[in-house]
């Protein structure tokens, strides 16, 4: 079973941080283990809490390199230093927190994320990320031989394919990992901010497009109930079978139908509303069926899917 | 790479451009000794004229006589090809149908555009794309239903 994964976000100066330290010292206090990961290394909640009991890990921005991505870059020919200011950026500095939750932990194990204001930006990457690692896997195999022969040709054997293939396939893994996690029924997001604040109304939107659960919405400093804020939900995004049809469902809260749009691309759903956008993968059961209709009502999206009208069926 | 001196490929680095050069520079040669054919005869064959390759069919392969051959443009080809590594001549086959599939794109690309047509008020329905970027769903409050 996987952990449990609590972000815990706001705009800024809301208290996020202090919050999450908080979080995790409750945590602590039920007895349960808990690690508590930072975004930012100076001013986040690793830099507030100072228990033995909670495992901190912070965002390094300092990292030495990894032996991948340099071997990678020279087998193109390219400067193997290449990505180096990359490395500073703050989406690699997600990245690199998200690699640190402890998904081999089990369903006992909490992990508190100060996200600070990043929280909308974080949860879309936990949600496309599998979904890029998965698009990218193809580098590995005959991707090159069959659509750039010549490149192909002019690599030859130095093309690390293998390696490719088993790292992205890990990687995807890991991700998959991490999503659950956090958008699982025992997953969830913590909001900071007052409700009647349209900043803060703005930061859950984005949270939730990505399909994290907005578990509570705290107004200063205080932290939420642990035992309600951990006790396992359902799942956060469901189908239901309609007549012919399916419904697919997904929780978002605050979101005003006027203000969101919604797009089918390829296999997936594309979400947007308030500056924010994702990308949620679709079932495969749903894969070859037709929306025929959305709804947004006391929180809820509710898209219909009619199996009737496939896709390709009719052309 | 200075300006005004030719690119040194490193070893195995560029071998597709490094051979595309010989191949254009085997090209050369080939059309220069063609040309001569038309009336200047006095242009000197190249040093390292491959041995033409008489193609079945040909008719110059019965006669035995080199002159003609060497004139000949079948045999001349002929023999071209065969002179070139087969390595080579898989990355040409793959540049050309590269070139042939971008060409495709081209057409189907400047078919699509709009004001290209003649009819251009008359689109059949084969004409109408989807929306770029997947398909649009309504979303609604539900009130209506």
């Amino acid at each position: 079973m996987s952990p449990s994964v609590q972000l815990v976000c706001g705009p800024g100066g809301a208290g996020a941080s202090t919050v999450a330290a908080r979080l995790a010292a409750a945590v602590a206090d039920a007895g349960r283990p808990v690690t508590l990961l930072a975004l930012d290394p100076y001013d986040g909640a690793t830099a507030h809490l100072d228990d033995p009991r909670v495992r901190t890990v912070a965002a390094d921005l300092d990292l030495p390199a990894d032996g991948g991505m340099p071997d990678l870059l020279s087998a193109l020919g390219l400067p193997g230093d290449l990505l180096d200011d990359f490395r500073a950026t703050s989406t690699a500095a997600q990245l690199r927190l998200l690699w640190s939750v402890p998904t081999e932990a089990g369903g006992e194990h909490v992990v508190v994320v100060d996200a600070g204001h990043a929280g909308p930006e974080l949860a879309r990457l936990v949600r496309t990320l599998p979904r890029t690692l998965r698009r990218l896997t193809p580098l590995g195999g005959g991707l090159l031989r069959s659509r750039r022969p010549l490149v192909a040709a002019a690599i030859g054997d130095r093309w690390p394919g293998a390696a490719i293939t088993d790292a992205l396939g890990q990687a995807a893994d890991r991700a998959a990992a991490v999503r659950r996690s956090l958008c699982g029924p025992t997953g969830g997001a913590v909001i900071v901010g007052d409700v009647d604040d349209p900043k803060t109304t703005r930061h859950a939107v984005g949270v939730a497009l990505s399909g994290v659960r907005v578990r509570h919405t705290a107004v200063g400093s205080g932290a939420p109930d642990v035992a309600a804020l951990l006790a396992p939900g359902e799942q956060v995004i469901d189908i239901q079978a309609r007549g012919d049809g399916y419904l697919w469902r997904m929780p978002l809260p605050l979101n005003d139908f006027r203000q969101l749009r919604l797009r089918l691309v390829d296999d997936a759903l594309e979400l947007s509303a308030l500056g924010h956008r994702t990308v949620v993968d679709l079932p495969t059961a749903l894969r070859r069926c037709h929306p025929s209709g959305a709804q947004l009502r006391d929180g809820m999206l509710e898209v219909a899917f009619d199996p009737s009208r496939q896709q390709g069926a009719g052309s | 790479m200075r300006s005004g001196e030719p690119p040194r490929p490193e070893d195995g680095a560029s071998s597709v451009a490094d051979e595309a050069a010989r191949l254009a520079e085997t090209f050369a040669a080939w059309a220069r000794t063609t040309g001569g054919r038309s009336g200047d005869r006095t242009a000197e064959p190249p040093a390292a004229d491959p041995e033409p390759t008489r193609p079945a069919g040909c008719g110059c392969a019965a006669g035995g006589v080199e002159t003609v051959c060497r004139v000949c443009p079948v045999c001349r080809l002929a023999g071209l090809v065969d002179a070139i590594q087969p390595e080579l001549i898989d990355k040409v086959a793959d540049l050309l149908g590269m070139v042939a599939s971008s060409l495709h794109e081209v057409a189907a690309d400047r078919r699509g555009a709009p004001g290209r047509t003649d009819d251009a008020g008359e689109a059949s329905p084969a004409d109408v794309t989807p929306p770029v970027g997947g398909i649009e769903i309504p979303v609604t409050d539900g009130e209506d239903d």
